[in-house]
């Protein structure tokens, strides 16, 4: 490799890395696209390098070529930019990061371990009379169906979960 | 996992290469350039987190630039287009630096600007006259709408939130570094050759060659339009389905709208 085409060689990579950084720290949608483009640049002055290098028109051609994919990246990514930046109002590309649905919530309710042994049928003893128990109407409660609901409602939950 | 088998790869080779080191060059030269890209990725990770003030840099980078310039015409022949090549590379290096490190988004959009430019301008002095006009015609349009862009959402004066605190500065300094050494590496590990008559046999492995030095328009568009006419039809396609999609998304946001 001649000395002209190993400097060319580093001012290309030198561009390249340039952009990449440009790439991994910008924030800002319209400052990572050009980024993008001075990447795109640095890989064609390589080529252009390689071209002199090798005594033929590929690598000019393989420019021309990448040439014609930054004017097609230029065209879809303004667009995208204008779109995007239309539906949040901000050019922050960390606000779509998260281009996935709300996350499902997990169940509220914990899953408790119930002591079976606690609910084992017990039969009454023989010989002795049942008690009975008063009515809710007796006790005084008004409100016995409000009160019947707010009961039952937890426990169909502990049921399902 | 292609980036470590590669460093493996030049590592073997520089190991090769070490048998006949007087062909490989002077190696306090890439001793050199790696502490300079150190130096430069230390510069970017302290700029980045207000450890140093930004004119200090850019006065400490504009002498480690001018010192450099130096360097190469010391060690170079002395030729005026060597001097214009180092010229249009130091201004490009100065214009991506600067569109690396502004704040604002106006400022770095005109480093960008002279950054390409310059570019064009190597690509002038390397005779790739096609190339560079292109360049210029391309990216000097995008440039212009980008600008246009950014003067309509950045207002002048007041930096939002996303263009001060940037993404992870630190890691991506230490990639940018370790991308740009292994490339010094490498291409330094390539026995250098002067592409005289008797060795450009060798040096053009690709494909069938031309005469003399490519910097003929005419026979880059005789090359285009004969041997790589099918990448000129993909070309074409390409810019066509872009143009096609690039409405769709527009059209498709004003509907929402």
């Amino acid at each position: 490799m001649t000395q002209a085409t190993s400097h060319l060689v580093y001012f290309g990579s030198l561009i390249f890395t340039l952009g990449m950084v440009g790439f991994l720290t910008r924030r800002s949608m319209i400052l990572m696209f050009l980024s993008l483009e001075l990447m795109l640049a640095g890989v064609s002055i390589n080529l252009v390098a390689f071209s002199k290098q090798h005594h033929n028109y590929q690598g000019q051609v393989m420019a021309i070529t990448i040439l014609t994919v930054a004017a097609c990246e230029a065209a879809i990514a303004l667009a995208l930019i204008v779109s995007l930046s239309r539906r949040k109002s901000t050019l922050d590309i960390q606000a779509w990061s998260e281009l996935n649905e709300v996350p499902m919530r997990t169940a509220e309710v914990p899953m408790t371990m119930v002591d079976q042994t606690k609910h084992y049928p017990k039969l009454t003893p023989a010989g002795l009379e049942p008690s009975v128990s008063p009515s809710p109407v007796e006790l005084g409660y008004e409100n016995w169906d409000v009160l019947n609901q707010d009961t039952e409602k937890p426990m169909e939950k502990t049921q399902h979960a | 996992m292609d980036f470590f088998i590669n460093t493996f790869s030049f590592s073997t080779s520089l190991i090769v290469a070490q048998s006949d080191l007087d062909k490989v060059g002077t190696p306090q030269w890439g001793l050199m350039a790696f502490i300079c890209i150190a130096f430069g990725a230390m510069g970017y990770y302290c700029l980045q987190f207000g450890v140093v003030k930004s004119k200090a840099v850019a006065t400490f980078g504009i002498v480690a630039l001018v010192a450099a310039g130096l360097l190469v015409a010391v060690t170079q022949t002395p030729r005026l287009e060597l001097y214009v090549f180092y010229a249009f590379a130091a201004l490009a290096t100065a214009g991506g630096i600067a569109f690396l490190t502004a704040r604002q988004p106006v400022y770095a959009a005109l480093g960008f600007a002279t950054a390409i430019l310059s570019g064009a301008g190597v690509l002038f002095m390397e005779s790739a006259l096609f190339v560079a006009a292109a360049t210029m015609i391309v990216y000097a349009g995008a440039t212009i709408i980008i600008f246009l862009f950014v003067l309509m959402f950045a207002h002048q004066g007041d930096l939002t939130n996303y263009d001060v605190r940037l993404n992870h500065p630190a890691l991506a300094s230490v990639i940018g570094a370790i991308l740009l050494g292994t490339v010094v590496m490498a291409v330094q590990a390539i026995p250098e050759s002067d592409a005289v008559a008797g060795d450009a046999a060798k040096v053009r492995p690709l494909s069938q060659s031309v005469e003399t030095v490519p910097s003929s328009t005419a026979g880059l568009g005789r090359s285009m339009f004969t041997e790589y006419l099918f990448t000129v039809e993909l070309a074409g396609t390409l810019l066509l389905v872009a143009t096609i999609g690039s409405i769709a998304v527009a059209q498709r946001s004003l509907e929402a709208e």
